[in-house]
């Protein structure tokens, strides 16, 4: 056990002391020398060829600490080099179809579009299937080198592994991790991309599990492999957050989101949870997908898991969630095999390539107000409504143009490889022509929103102690000279207190998804409603005049789900029975962040959430925050560079966040008992 | 029982997990018979509702100049004057906290009746007892037993368990600083203790007063004399009460806060 925790700890000691000023410095010399050189090329050979110049080129280095091999050297740029070169990356964003990755190898991915190119017969599908073959080759190449320099480092079974995969299938537990790690390591390091995920993970990896247990490994053994994978993840995306001082890496603060659970938890979902907290680093992000009624035993596990994991987990009512997407006409299969990764987004696994858009939901909502004279709340809302709608419409057109350009610049990428459902058809996984196309539209502040609702209802439309003109004429001043009315409106009861005054955030959130179900889409593409803000759209509050909630203009506007800073008074179960109003049955993107103030035992955090689904909740992260230790790092921030704190859909490193989103993560509201 | 009777409370707070098992609401009765020296619940004591004014948070709006003790439904925009103490029928409580049950089931959680003390409140908290019981909320009664036995008699049948304060040891002492002897609350221990009840013992460690070695073994002594309460729980004394003698325009009596150390060693006489 010793010498377990020894090789972990220096691997993370590694990843702490790396320099986050550094590049992948052999990628981004061999790219810029071969770039100007390839630029004549006609694009089916370019990129293909791009990427074997790198993957031929590149050394493979090895540390005699690591579980499975795979690094990519790091050094300060060389001067004038401007990493990252984005020649090569795709969106990113996507989980990858490991499972039959595992079970057929690149060989039976690749004989398969071969043979679907071949009947079909068109150039664009000749093309494609010329191109992976070239990047497969490629791939095996690499692993090829890698397996005779392990052998030489004595590090036989990986050797052994990668003299195998991932062109053939895996063939063991220890095989099947390599592979994965292989392709993951070239997918977001080399070709560029960030947030790539690993899916469904305890389904795909069980039989290997169980293969090795059968053989005799323990669980020990096979649990502290995985932790070695694990923190792995960590190697590739630096320290750094994604908005901050960037790593120059194209998968800077790439989120490493696992999911496990579902339908079926098995045996091996609980070494995932154990592995997780044996390595317990900001990545990977342990995704659990939990039906309220889930296996006791898993349950338990599961928020035993949380209470050590704490920001490093995220929680969704898989029910919900899988019965909303079939709702959605989406097929059972595809629609049960959902996966959320990259900051609360949903995605269907590898069958979908996805997009997001945060809609300016607080700015339109002015806009409708300011639009003219609306004489109740219906009309109001029913303005609100029609142009959200011609809002997120044009986001579509956007994209629509946009996937039409993006045709002209590639036709192929790795990562169509891996989303099947493109790979059989031969196509480009981010030309639009994906079998799922699923656009994520995140309306931001709801709870501004609906507590605006609720002071005009009140004020304007109920009591009629304004007329329309005063009132909006009054927000446009800010508020100046009506301090009193702003002291009293910051005064009434808002959403997330379990009372009346949740029914206009409910009304503005079936607003906002009505828009979403009004849209006119593409056959193939889905679009998905939820509640998410990140904090670059919180920015956009600078611009947001002021609201009738009583935000001032330029203040921020709420986060998440939450209720607007503060505005919960009535403690977390209130809170939680205030959104499980929310239309989730409807909205199945976004997330909720919870923060609590003190350790609470992992029966009270099971209770509350299991509560929560049951009454129709959705997602739940939590932080657990000692405001202290908080003060302390931000004092002395070299004593706590391990030390994260959950943001939006994911964990940061604390002391890697600029100060004011220190501060906002010290303010936020704590629950304790 | 009188029927229509109704209580005065000063707090509802949910999500409660320190008063007895799970997830908890407490419902804080106002009134009491003791005053304890070290009370951090000074608007508990009195059972008429009063005003607090926080100073602090006051703007000096001056909406509040002209109010009367009859503008209870007065709301200061800032939070810094607020009528302690309001009535509630039974109905109206149990409406309150039929809003957490799905948090109760989930946790083995339930409702809890503190106060003040709750039990001076008898008609109407058996009332609500046993409406929570016809609705199957786990209750439990926090209480410092200064009152006639035949109160605990009458909710017993609709009582989980009780929370029950022991103070000090020795009588006079506990008069000089709660203002009334201990024998009452330790013959009703002693009989409590002697039904089929779950009884939690709870017992505020206040430096000076009570906090020395000595204290806790008599009273250790006299709980195996009694036959054992479920739990003892020890309370550190704690200054968070400060603010609201300030707002009642009442002055504090300070005392020192115990250290985690003291409170282990006093954990281990129990153990």
């Amino acid at each position: 056990m010793k010498a377990t925790a020894s090789k972990l700890e220096h691997l993370k000691k590694q990843i702490f002391e790396s320099d986050n000023r550094a590049c992948f410095i052999e990628r981004e010399r061999i790219l810029s020398r071969i770039e100007a050189k390839m630029a004549d090329y006609n694009e089916p050979d370019r990129y293909a060829l791009m990427l074997s110049s790198v993957l031929s080129e590149v050394s493979t280095p090895i540390d005699d600490s690591d579980y499975f091999v795979g690094r990519v050297p790091e050094a300060l740029p060389d001067d004038g080099m401007k990493a990252p070169n984005r020649v090569l990356s795709s969106t990113g964003h996507m989980s990858f179809d490991y499972e039959k990755m595992l079970k057929v190898g690149l060989k039976g991915i690749l004989e398969e579009i071969q043979q679907n190119a071949l009947i079909k017969g068109d150039d664009e599908s000749l093309s494609f299937a010329k191109n992976a073959e070239i990047v497969v080759a490629a791939i095996c190449d690499y692993a090829n080198r890698y397996a005779k320099e392990a052998a030489a480092c004595g590090k036989l079974e990986a050797a052994r592994a990668l003299s195998k995969v991932p062109f053939e299938p895996a063939y063991d537990f220890y095989s099947a991790l390599q592979g994965i790690w292989i392709i993951h390591m070239i997918a977001s390091c080399y070709v560029g991309s960030r947030d790539y995920a690993f899916g469904r993970f305890d389904q795909y990896m069980l039989p290997f599990y169980e293969k090795a247990i059968g053989e005799g490994k323990t669980k020990e053994e096979l649990c502290e492999l995985l932790a070695g994978f694990f923190v792995k993840t960590n190697e590739i995306c630096g320290r750094t957050t994604w908005n901050y001082e960037s790593k120059p890496v194209l998968c800077q603060a790439s989120k490493q989101y696992v999911n496990i659970g579902g339908e079926n938890p098995n045996e091996f979902s609980f070494v995932v949870l154990e592995a997780a907290m044996l390595s317990n680093m900001a990545q990977p992000q342990i995704v659990v997908l939990l039906k309220p009624d889930a296996d006791a035993e898993f349950t338990r596990k599961t928020f035993d898991a949380l209470s050590v994991l704490t920001d490093k987990m995220n929680i969704y009512n898989y029910d919900l969630i899988s019965k909303s997407l079939i709702n959605k006409g989406i097929e059972e299969a595809v629609a049960k095999d959902f996966t959320y990764s990259a900051c609360c987004t949903l995605d269907l696994n590898y069958h979908s390539f996805r997009r997001e858009y945060f809609v300016p939901t607080s700015h339109v909502f002015l806009n409708s107000l300011e639009s003219g004279k609306h004489g109740s709340l219906e009309e109001l809302v029913g303005t609100f409504r029609e142009l959200l709608r011609k809002n997120m419409q044009e986001y579509v057109h956007k994209e629509e143009k946009k996937f039409d350009k993006e045709k002209q610049r590639k036709h192929f990428v790795l990562d169509s490889v891996f989303l099947s459902d493109s790979a059989v058809e031969c196509r480009y996984a981010c030309d639009g022509d994906a079998k799922y196309d699923v656009l994520n539209l995140f309306c931001t502040g709801i709870a501004t929103v609906g507590d605006s609702l609720m002071v005009l209802d009140k004020l304007v439309f109920r009591e009629k102690r304004y007329t329309y003109e005063d009132f909006t004429a009054i927000l446009k001043n800010d508020f100046a000279g009506n301090e009193e009315l702003r002291r009293e409106i910051l005064s009434y009861t808002k959403f997330g207190n379990d009372t009346d005054a949740d029914k206009y955030a409910v009304i503005a959130g079936n607003a906002f998804l009505d828009a979403v179900d009004a849209l006119t889409l593409k056959d193939n593409f889905y679009a998905v409603g939820g509640f998410y803000s990140l904090e670059k759209d919180n920015t956009k509050c600078f611009d947001l005049g002021a609201t009738p909630d009583g935000r001032h203009k330029g203040a921020p506007f709420s986060e998440n789900q939450s209720p607007t800073y503060g505005a919960d008074k009535n403690g977390i179960t209130a809170l939680l029975k205030s959104l499980s109003k929310l239309p989730f049955d409807r909205a199945i993107t976004g997330g909720l962040n919870l923060t609590f103030s003190k350790k609470v035992t992992p029966e009270t955090l099971q209770a509350l959430i299991v509560s929560y689904f049951q009454m129709g909740g959705y997602h739940v992260g939590i932080s657990v925050i000692d405001r202290d230790t908080l003060l302390d790092a931000m004092e002395f921030p070299e004593k706590y560079k391990s030390l994260t704190v959950r943001l939006y859909g994911f964990s940061e490193y604390f002391v890697s966040l600029p100060k004011w989103q220190q501060l906002a993560v010290l303010n936020r509201t704590e629950y304790s008992g | 029982m009188k029927a229509m009777s109704k209580g005065i409370i000063f707090n509802i707070q949910r999500f409660c997990t320190d008063d007895g098992p799970g997830i908890r609401t407490t419902v804080f009765f106002k009134g009491c018979n003791l005053h304890c020296a070290w009370c951090h619940n000074p608007e508990s004591q009195s059972a008429a509702t009063e005003w607090m004014f926080y100073q602090d948070k006051c703007t000096g709006c001056g909406r509040c100049t002209k109010l009367t003790e009859k503008d209870t439904d007065f709301v200061c925009f800032q939070d810094a004057r607020r009528i302690c103490g309001r009535e509630y029928t039974v109905d109206s409580l149990l409406l309150e906290l039929l809003k957490d049950k799905i948090f109760y089931e989930n946790s083995g959680g339930g409702v809890t009746f503190s106060g003040g003390e709750c039990m001076l409140q008898i008609d109407f908290l058996e009332s609500i007892l046993k409406k929570c019981k016809e609705n199957g909320i786990h209750t439990a009664v926090d209480t410092a037993g200064y009152v006639p036995f035949d109160h605990f008699e009458r909710i017993l049948p609709y009582t989980d368990m009780f929370l029950y304060d022991v103070k000090c040891f020795d009588s006079e002492k506990h008069k000089r600083y709660t203002g009334a002897g201990n024998e009452l609350i330790l013959e009703n221990l002693k009989k409590l203790l002697a039904t089929d009840s779950s009884v939690w013992v709870r017992i505020p460690i206040i430096p000076t007063v009570n906090d020395s070695e000595e204290e806790m073994r008599s009273i250790k002594e006299f709980l195996v004399s009694c036959g054992h309460p479920k739990k003892v729980e020890l309370l550190p004394y704690h200054a968070m009460g400060e603010h609201k003698y300030a707002a009642l325009g009442k002055q504090a009596q300070m005392f020192s806060v115990p250290s985690e150390k003291k409170i282990r060693q006093l954990k281990n006489i129990f153990s």
